[in-house]
């Protein structure tokens, strides 16, 4: 207990001696290099963040993304991609995906691709294994059940086949109606602006 | 005896949950120093985007937490939070601390077995003291990860009535409520016809399931009626273009352009207006745009020779990136002694009819209708006007592809069929009758052209003499 209390009042004198004279100062300066450096290293381990006037809590750009539950996969894993469209809450016809993979990496069979309830039909729900590339379509149908919001377009279980690097790309040239599109239900035209591609590796 | 130097860490409270669609997770963020004064702390959270959305943050001061944050960087897209601070070595708190506060809403359930985690990257922790400028963090320490299960199981309290009124002093018991039966419901308003335009308020009431009445308004603008340019002449003054332009509701004032250029206004009336466009461009036909006072746009066309144009958003709701040819023509005299003529005619770019070998007396009553391939056939009436005569809010009704050899009059559950037959989004493919707006893909774009028609048949051919009575065009949605 004694022993405790030395060591207290050893912290306590050793407290009191830093934040008095010149150690201050240069308690200061330390303090400002620590922060440098903190800060240095947050912004460089950071993923590239969007500019501050692009951040949202609420992002509202008409978008297509693409997620998966981890970066690294071993061969013959299940790679399990989920499409996820934000409507920017407007209301919407339809979404055409076309994604783009390499083949010799990922395999997609045609029972690979799993729809979401977002909307009622899917009239398009095509893998070309040769080419790499997913072709899917959601419609209103002749419900005219439209969409706006965030949810989850279809789901894409790839499978592992050969190691590398891979890179999933949504076709997506802004204004273009041969691509990737979301249709806005009130003009008929296509509102997509902004994409989310994944890199994934196989090991 | 020197300080020691032990792991700082960062806990999630509570660190489990089981809660539902739509309710919010408020998730503490606490931090132990164990001893250090710490000067800089900086960390990341990540949250399944998927599941969760960041929709506040509250950090507490310096003086709760010997801490100040100096930036605080929130994500929905990439899903994270990031947190930078500076520690106050005079006020170092012991324990933990409660740095802050994330508020989450859950917006989508978890899988069976599954969770939406919020983690802190041990990689992503960094704290530092004067002594050391990286402190330990103990990457085994079973708080650096949040699991929460969502269900799908609505939440108690849910909003069961609604009413709507021009104005708040009508919410009165006999005012009648509505059943609110789905999330974002879109509910018509019907504004009475004599209703001035102006500046006007909708008053809401919503209703929840324990009777909570919340009482909201929203601001609008009511405008008057569109405004249609009917007619158009021009003139030429020097290498000046002058437009002689007539229509209906123009409003007072408003300003005019020709593709991007703007025009010179010289008079502007609520039926009538004249523009300048200074310096123009070689060419016959100038598609104008005027713009009222209010806001509304006008848009028709004026050419050199006298022609009847349509607009040119006559297919799919969209401009014309091609000239349609093979478009059956119909057109009979309005009047006492007209007459009935058939013709196969152009529709341009900008949505002006070619080949019109019929001459139009001015002043004087039409029919006219028009089926091109793959649409419908759409009749509208028009008095012929000197110079170029506008048909206002024209559209051909487009996706009638089935039968394949010509259609069957009618946009119906066939034609749907035969555009998913054709679907075809990802590859290139030309010469599909599904292919609506001529990009070489039958996909979502097609369908939304088809939709906007469906269900609709030929329109009836127009027949010659007075009075008009067939159906126009109808105004634009």
């Amino acid at each position: 207990m004694d022993n405790q209390n030395t060591q207290i009042n050893n912290q306590q004198k050793k407290a009191k001696s830093l934040f008095s004279g010149p150690k201050i100062v240069f308690l200061i300066l330390g303090a400002i290099i620590v922060l440098e450096i903190i800060y240095a290293i947050g912004v460089l381990r950071s993923p590239a963040a969007p500019s501050p006037e692009q951040q949202s809590l609420l992002p509202r750009e008409v978008a297509l993304m693409l997620f998966s539950s981890k970066s690294q996969y071993k061969i013959g894993e299940v790679v399990a991609v989920l499409v996820q469209v934000d409507t920017g809450n407007r209301a919407t016809e339809g979404v055409d995906l076309v994604l783009n993979f390499d083949p010799k990496v990922l395999e997609a069979s045609q029972g690979a691709i799993v729809k979401g309830a977002i909307y009622p039909e899917y009239p398009q729900m095509k893998t070309d294994a040769k080419l790499g590339q997913i072709q899917i379509s959601g419609i209103s149908g002749l419900q005219g059940k439209s969409f706006k919001g965030q949810g989850n377009f279809a789901t894409i279980n790839f499978k592992a086949k050969a190691p590398g690097d891979v890179n999933l790309t949504v076709g997506f040239s802004p204004g273009q109606t041969d691509d990737s599109n979301v249709v806005e239900a009130l003009s008929g035209n296509d509102i997509l602006e902004t994409v989310a591609n994944l890199n994934l590796a196989v090991q | 005896m020197a300080l020691a130097v032990d792991s700082v860490s960062l806990l999630l409270v509570p660190s489990s949950r089981t809660i539902r669609v739509n309710d919010s997770l408020d998730v503490d963020i606490k931090f132990n120093a164990s001893r250090n004064s710490v000067l800089g702390l900086s960390f990341e959270v990540n949250f399944d985007k998927t599941k969760l959305n960041l929709l506040d943050t509250a950090f507490n001061s310096r003086s709760n937490t010997g801490f100040t944050a100096f930036r605080l960087v929130p994500s929905n897209t990439n899903g994270f939070f990031q947190y930078f601070a500076i520690g106050d070595p005079a006020n170092v708190a012991a324990g933990d601390v409660t740095l802050g506060t994330l508020r989450f809403k859950a917006i989508a359930p978890t899988d069976a077995g599954a969770t939406a985690d919020v983690t802190f990257p041990v990689d992503k922790i960094i704290a530092g003291s004067a002594d050391n400028p990286l402190l330990p963090i103990d990457p085994n320490q079973n708080n650096l990860k949040g699991a929460f299960t969502i269900t799908s199981i609505p939440g108690q309290v849910t909003t069961d009535k609604f009413r709507w009124a021009f104005d708040r002093s009508a919410f009165i018991d006999a005012l009648p409520w509505q059943n609110y039966t789905e999330e974002s419901k879109i509910q018509n308003i019907p504004f009475p016809a004599d209703m001035p335009s102006g500046a006007k308020q909708i008053w809401v009431e919503f209703k929840d399931s324990t009777g909570k009445i919340s009482r909201h308004n929203a601001p609008i603008k009511l405008l008057g009626a569109e405004p249609v340019i009917t007619g158009c002449s021009l003139n030429f003054e020097g290498s000046n273009v002058i437009f002689d332009i007539r229509g209906t509701n123009l409003g007072s004032r408003g300003t005019g352009k020709s593709n991007e250029t703007n025009l010179q206004v010289r008079e502007w009336r609520d039926g009538s207006a004249k523009l300048t466009f200074s310096n123009a461009p070689v060419g016959q036909s100038f598609p104008i745009s005027l713009t009222n006072g209010e806001g509304q746009i006008a848009e028709g066309l004026c050419a050199g020779s006298s022609t009847v144009s349509l607009g040119a958003k006559v297919f799919c709701r969209a401009p014309a990136q091609h000239d349609t040819d093979g478009v059956e023509m119909i057109l009979a005299g309005g009047f006492e002694g007209g007459k009935k003529a058939k013709e196969t005619v152009r529709i341009d770019r900008n949505g002006a009819i070619q080949n019109l070998t019929q001459k139009l007396e001015e002043g004087k009553k039409y029919k006219i209708s028009l089926k091109a391939p793959k649409s419908l056939r759409k009749a509208a009436e028009f008095t012929a006007s000197s110079g170029t005569t506008n048909i206002p809010n024209f559209n051909l009704p487009v996706g009638d592809i089935f039968p394949v050899d010509g259609g069957d009059g009618k946009i119906n559950t066939f034609d749907k069929t035969e555009l998913n037959r054709q679907w075809i989004s990802g590859q290139s493919s030309t010469g599909r009758s599904g292919d609506f707006n001529l990009d070489n893909r039958v996909n979502s774009i097609d369908w939304a052209c088809m939709r906007q028609d469906f269900g609709k048949e030929d329109e009836s051919e127009p027949t010659p003499g007075g009075p008009v009575a067939t159906s126009s065009a109808s105004p634009r949605p």
